[in-house]
C-alpha cells in the first residue's frame, strides 16, 4: 500500500480523470482545470509507478480525423486499486468526477 | 468529450512560435525520450485553443521533470556541457547576446560606452522631486521659466524640451510621421554639440524655427540627400529651417528622437503653463557635483513666495570598474564564506599530466571566468534596463555569488587531463567509518584518465577533493 500513501490529490484526480475516460493529457487538463506543467509530470509519475500505461493512435485513425496521432493514458490493474483505495482517503474524487460505470449504476 | 478544432489561419499564424517555444524545452528532455516527447506536446498542442503559450511554458515543466528522472548519469546538471569546447562556446554565445542586448537598451548603453559630452561634469538633467531619472516629462514650462529665472546662481544656462509625435513634410508631395522633440534654441549649445555652421543662435538674428535631423531619420526619410542643410520644411504646419544632422549616438538624454525642434523663446511662451517637458541644466563650475553620477536636491524660490524642490542627475560617468569594485570584492567575501575556494589536490607523479596540460586547466578557468564577467555585468545591466535602473547592484552582486560559485564547482568536477566533465558517481563506504577511511563520492573520467575522491566531510585523512591518475595501464578498460 505504499504507493496509495504516496498518492497526492493532484494525483488521485488525474488518475480519476483518466479512469473517466479522459485518456489525453489536454483532455485531463480541460476536466481537472490543472495547468499543463502539473497534468503532463504527474502523468509521467504515474506511468513511472506503473498505475498507467500509455500507447500511440495508429496514424491511420489519425489521419481520418484530419489531425496528429495522440498518446492515450490508459489504468493499468495497479492503477485500479489505488484508485479505489483513493476513493476513501478522498470521498468525494469519485462524484467530482464520475466513472462511466459510475453513471451506468 | 469533443475536442476543440483550431482554425487553420489560427493554427499556420501562431504556430512558429509555440513550436519554437517547444522545441526549447525538449533541449531539455534526454536524448532518447526527446522525439516521443516532442510528438505527443505538438499532438496536444493541435487541441489548445486558449492560451496556447502558457500551455507550451508548461512544456518546460515537464521536461525538467524527465531529465531530473531521466536514467541518464548527469543528466539534470550539465546540460549537454560536458565539453570544454561546448562549455565555452555556449558562454561565448551568452556573452554575446547580453552585449549585443546592452549595446541596444538606454540604460545599458548609456553606462557602457563613453559620454558624448564634452562638458558632461557640468551637464545635469533637472526633474521634479522623486522622479529622477524618469523618462517620462515631469516639469511644467512654468517652472522651467521660474528656474531659469530665479536658478542663475547654479545654472549658467537652461534649455527645456518636450516629445511629440508629428507629421514632417520630407518632399512636395510626401509626409512622415516622426518623434520631434520642440526644444528651446540652447538644447545643443548646451550640450556642446556642433550641429552645422548655421546653427541656431539665441542671440543672433536669424530665423526663429530650427530643425536638427538625426543621421538614422536622415538616412530613412530623406535618402541621406547631402543637400539637406538649409532646407525649407513643414513640421506640423509650421516651416522649420534644417539646421544639421546628428549621429544617435549624440542624443542620450530622455526620449528617442527622429528630430528636434529649436524654438526662440517666443515660441515657447506661446506653450500653455501646464505643458510638461524635460529640463537640461550647465552648471556653474562652483556648484558641479564633486563625484560623478552623483543626484542631489535643489530648492528654487517660487513667484509665491514658497519654494519649488527639484532633483538633479549629473550627466557625468563615473569609472565602471570603480563602480562594481567594491561590489566584486563584497561578492568574493560571500563566496569564501559559503562555499570552498580550493579546488582540490592534484598530486604530481610521474603520470600526471605536463605543464602545458596543467596551464589548459588554469586558461580553461580563466576564460570561464572572464566570460562570466562579461555575461553577469551586461546581463545586470539588461535587466536593470528592462525590470528597474535600481536592479543591477542587487544583479550584479548575485550574478557574481552564482557565478563564481558555479564556476569553481564545475572547475573541480572536471578532468584536469581532457577537462570534460566527469561521470558515474559512486558513494563510497558510510559516516561509521569516517575514522578509519574516508567516505564520500567517487567519480571517474570516461576517457580513462583518473579517479575523483570527493569526501563527504573533511577529515584529517581526506581534507578536500583528491585526484588520482590512472596510469596507461588501466587504458584497455575504457
Amino acid at each position: 500500500m505504499a504507493l496509495e500513501a504516496k498518492l497526492s490529490h493532484t494525483a488521485a484526480i488525474i488518475l480519476q480523470a483518466i479512469h473517466a475516460g479522459h485518456g489525453y493529457g489536454f483532455s485531463v487538463m480541460e476536466m481537472t482545470g490543472l495547468p499543463s506543467g502539473t497534468v503532463y509530470p504527474a502523468m509521467r509519475r504515474l506511468e513511472r509507478d506503473s498505475l498507467i500505461r500509455s500507447s500511440w493512435e495508429s496514424q491511420s485513425i489519425a489521419d481520418a480525423g484530419q489531425r496528429p496521432p495522440r498518446k492515450y493514458y490508459k489504468l493499468t490493474r495497479s492503477g485500479k486499486a489505488t484508485l479505489e483505495a483513493s476513493h476513501k482517503r478522498y470521498p468525494l474524487l469519485a462524484r467530482l468526477i464520475p466513472s462511466p460505470e459510475a453513471e451506468n449504476a | 468529450m469533443t475536442p476543440r478544432r483550431m482554425t487553420p489561419r489560427r493554427w499556420f499564424g501562431s504556430a512558429h512560435l509555440h513550436l519554437a517555444i517547444l522545441r526549447s524545452a525538449a533541449w531539455l528532455v534526454p536524448g532518447p525520450q526527446r522525439a516521443e516527447w516532442f510528438a505527443e506536446w505538438r499532438a496536444e498542442l493541435w487541441y489548445v485553443k486558449q492560451s496556447p503559450v502558457v500551455f507550451c511554458l508548461g512544456a518546460f515543466r515537464d521536461a525538467f521533470w524527465l531529465r531530473r528522472n531521466s536514467a541518464t548519469p548527469n543528466a539534470c546538471h550539465t546540460f549537454g556541457l560536458e565539453s570544454p569546447a561546448r562549455c565555452i562556446l555556449l558562454l561565448a554565445v551568452l556573452a554575446a547576446a547580453s552585449i549585443f542586448f546592452a549595446l541596444r537598451l538606454p540604460f545599458a548603453r548609456d553606462m557602457l560606452l563613453p559620454s558624448p559630452y564634452r562638458d558632461a561634469r557640468n551637464l545635469a538633467m533637472i526633474s521634479a522631486e522623486g522622479r529622477v531619472g524618469a523618462q517620462v516629462p515631469t516639469i511644467p514650462i512654468e517652472q522651467y521659466r521660474s528656474l531659469a529665472n530665479r536658478a542663475q546662481h547654479l545654472f549658467t544656462d537652461l534649455a527645456f524640451y518636450r516629445t511629440m509625435q508629428t507629421r514632417v513634410r520630407t518632399a512636395p508631395r510626401q509626409s512622415a510621421e516622426m518623434s520631434i522633440a520642440v526644444a528651446s534654441a540652447n538644447l545643443f549649445q548646451c550640450l556642446q554639440i556642433p550641429v552645422s555652421s548655421a546653427a541656431p543662435n539665441p542671440g543672433g538674428r536669424q530665423p526663429a524655427t530650427w530643425l536638427v535631423l538625426s543621421r538614422a531619420a536622415w538616412r530613412k526619410y530623406f535618402d541621406a540627400d547631402p543637400r539637406i542643410v538649409g532646407r525649407v520644411l513643414d513640421v506640423a504646419g509650421q516651416p522649420a529651417v534644417v539646421a544639421g544632422v546628428i549621429p544617435a549616438s549624440s542624443w542620450r538624454l530622455p526620449g528617442r528622437m527622429d528630430a528636434w525642434l529649436l524654438q526662440d523663446q517666443a515660441h515657447l511662451a506661446a506653450l500653455p503653463p501646464h505643458t510638461r517637458g524635460f529640463v537640461l541644466g550647465h552648471l556653474r563650475t562652483s556648484a558641479s557635483p564633486a563625484q560623478p553620477d552623483l543626484r542631489w536636491r535643489i530648492s528654487v524660490p517660487n513667484e509665491q513666495g514658497g519654494s519649488d524642490r527639484f532633483e538633479c542627475w549629473s550627466l557625468a560617468k563615473g569609472d565602471l570598474i570603480l563602480a562594481y569594485l567594491p561590489m566584486a570584492l563584497f561578492s568574493l567575501l560571500i563566496l569564501s564564506a559559503t562555499t570552498p575556494l580550493a579546488l582540490g589536490e592534484y598530486p604530481a607523479n610521474h603520470y600526471s599530466p605536463p605543464g602545458v596540460m596543467r596551464l589548459r586547466r588554469w586558461v580553461f578557468l580563466v576564460i570561464k571566468i572572464a566570460l562570466l564577467l562579461t555575461i553577469i555585468c551586461c546581463g545586470s545591466l539588461d535587466l536593470a534596463s528592462i525590470v528597474s535602473v535600481n536592479f543591477y547592484p542587487t544583479g550584479w552582486l548575485a550574478g557574481l555569488i552564482l557565478g563564481l560559485r558555479w564556476a569553481l564547482i564545475d572547475q573541480r568536477q572536471r578532468c584536469p587531463v581532457c577537462l570534460r566533465m566527469l561521470g558515474n558517481p559512486t558513494r563510497i563506504g558510510g559516516p561509521s567509518r569516517t575514522l578509519l577511511e574516508w567516505y564520500g563520492t567517487e567519480l571517474i573520467c570516461a576517457q580513462g584518465h583518473g579517479l575523483l575522491y570527493v569526501p563527504e566531510i573533511p577529515t584529517s585523512c581526506c581534507s578536500t577533493q583528491r585526484w588520482q591518475y590512472l596510469d596507461p595501464s588501466w587504458s584497455s578498460l575504457f
